[in-house]
Parts: structure tokens; C-alpha cells; sequence
């Protein structure tokens, strides 16, 4: 059971990164170094809302 | 403190040094100021040379001396402009840029020049009013540098931060070159861009999202 624990949105003003950008968010209240995070970008699929998984935290 | 005057306060730099000022007691004579007639040094030494009554307990204080170091005032100390006291907005597109310093109380003492970084060609000058230091038509990729000119016409070129904008939605727009850099949004966001992922450069947004806001289905 994961829950939402921050996100964010990014915008480069139309320009396409030519390398991997890091991001990161800060800790909340309650999480421990050994919990589990995953990083998910919000997206469309056949008009639904899904989350696409990018990426793990750490 | 009772009796007490410039005759039996003495303060001293850490060589031992008198350092010359004048000497004031409030009026119930709690509060002993010294204001030094010279720059302060960082490290002092108090002499107290007489005996004196503690007034508020009416018994005999202790006397002698005492070392304390003084951190020397911000206004003061030379070299670069604190971090955060200069910003530029970002441009848009054939429109002129702002640059504002906030008051600063050594902003009496020095002029401002505004400079581009490769063609060193001064865009603006002066200290206007409400910290305005001046506009400059220019690119948004270009990098600012500020020259300081003192009035002993001792002059010092500083770097400006990157332009960046608080926007209105509560995000944080960046101009990121091609050098790449961090995007600090609110809430402990941010971004980390290396160098080459924008060679052209851009102007990178971050802004947090609250759960309340999250798409759940």
C-alpha cells in the first residue's frame, strides 16, 4: 500500500532535456530511510488517468 | 553597575590596544554602551578598573577583565553582496529586465554598475529608488555581473544569481544554460539539471503539487 507522499510538475518551456534530470522532494513526517518510495509520472492511456512508473526514490 | 565612567572602563583589542570611543549609562544605570571611535576589531578585551556596586543587588560586582569577540556587522565586512540580496527577473521576450537590490545600508557608499558578461558593456547605472538599480535590454541567457565601484574608485565585478521568478500559482521559474544548475521549488522540491541537458538553454518551472490536487482516478 503506497501512499502519496508529494509531487510536482515541471515544466521546461517546450525544450526537450538531452540528459536525465534528478528531482527530489523532501522528507515527510513519519517516513524512515527504509521505507519505499516510487516515482510516477502522471499520464493519459485510452482517456484514462494512469500513473507511469519512472523511476525509484531514494 | 554604579560609578561607572570612561575613566575606569576600559576596552582593549586582543593586543591589548585601547580602542578610543565614547561611553554612555542608561538611566538606571543597567545598560553600560560603548561606542567604539574606530573600526572594531573582532576580538576585545573589557577592563573594568574600579570597584563598583551591582544595582540591583546592592552587593559589590566582581571586576577585572573579560574577553569577548564581536561579529563583525554584515554592512561592514567587504567583499561580496550577501547571498540573496540581489535578484533579476526574468525578461520576456524584447522586453527589458528589472534589477532590484534591497536596501542595504552601504548602498550610500557605492555606485552600481550593470554589466553584461561577455561584451562588458554597462546597460544601466545607478542606485534609483525602492533598491531599482537599473534595466538592461538584453537576452535571457545572458549572465549579469555587477560592477561595484567604491568611492576610493576601487572596483569589483560580482556575479549575478540566475534570473529567477516566484510565479503567481506559488512555482519557481529557473533560466537554466547550457552549464545545467538546481531549480529550488517550495516545499523542499527541486530539480537537478546537468550540464548539456539544455544546450540552448530554458526556462525551467517547478511548482509542488498537494495531495488535494493529485489526480485519484
Amino acid at each position: 500500500m503506497f501512499a502519496y507522499s508529494g509531487g510536482f510538475r515541471l515544466d521546461f518551456g517546450g525544450a526537450v532535456p538531452q540528459h536525465y534530470v534528478n528531482v527530489s522532494d523532501s522528507a515527510r513526517r513519519g517516513e524512515h530511510r527504509d521505507d519505499q518510495w516510487i516515482v510516477s509520472q502522471v499520464t493519459q492511456v485510452n482517456g484514462q488517468t494512469v500513473l507511469s512508473m519512472v523511476d525509484t526514490r531514494s | 553597575m554604579s560609578g561607572a565612567n570612561a575613566a575606569n572602563v576600559l576596552l582593549t583589542d586582543a593586543a591589548g590596544a585601547p580602542i578610543l570611543g565614547t561611553l554612555s549609562l542608561s538611566s538606571n544605570n543597567t545598560i553600560l554602551t560603548f561606542r567604539p571611535g574606530q573600526h572594531p576589531a573582532l576580538e576585545h578585551q573589557l577592563h573594568i578598573q574600579r570597584r563598583h556596586r551591582d544595582h540591583r543587588y546592592q552587593r559589590a560586582a566582581s571586576f577585572g577583565a573579560c574577553r569577548f569577540a564581536l561579529r563583525r556587522p554584515q554592512h561592514l565586512e567587504p567583499g561580496a553582496a550577501r547571498r540573496g540580496n540581489i535578484s533579476a527577473t526574468i525578461p520576456a521576450p524584447m522586453a527589458r529586465r528589472r534589477l532590484r537590490r534591497r536596501r542595504h545600508r552601504r548602498s550610500a557608499q557605492r555606485d552600481h554598475d550593470l554589466q553584461r558578461d561577455d561584451r562588458h558593456d554597462d546597460a544601466g547605472a545607478g542606485d534609483g529608488e525602492r533598491g531599482l538599480l537599473g534595466h538592461a535590454e538584453r537576452g535571457v541567457f545572458d549572465k549579469l555581473r555587477l560592477l561595484i565601484t567604491e568611492r576610493t574608485a576601487a572596483r569589483r565585478r560580482q556575479d549575478l544569481p540566475r534570473f529567477t521568478k516566484v510565479n503567481g500559482d506559488g512555482s519557481v521559474s529557473v533560466v537554466i544554460g547550457a552549464d545545467g544548475g538546481r531549480v529550488e521549488g517550495a516545499g523542499g522540491t527541486a530539480v537537478d539539471i546537468p550540464a548539456a541537458a539544455f544546450p540552448q538553454g530554458a526556462v525551467v518551472t517547478i511548482r509542488p503539487v498537494p495531495a488535494a490536487d493529485f489526480p485519484s482516478r
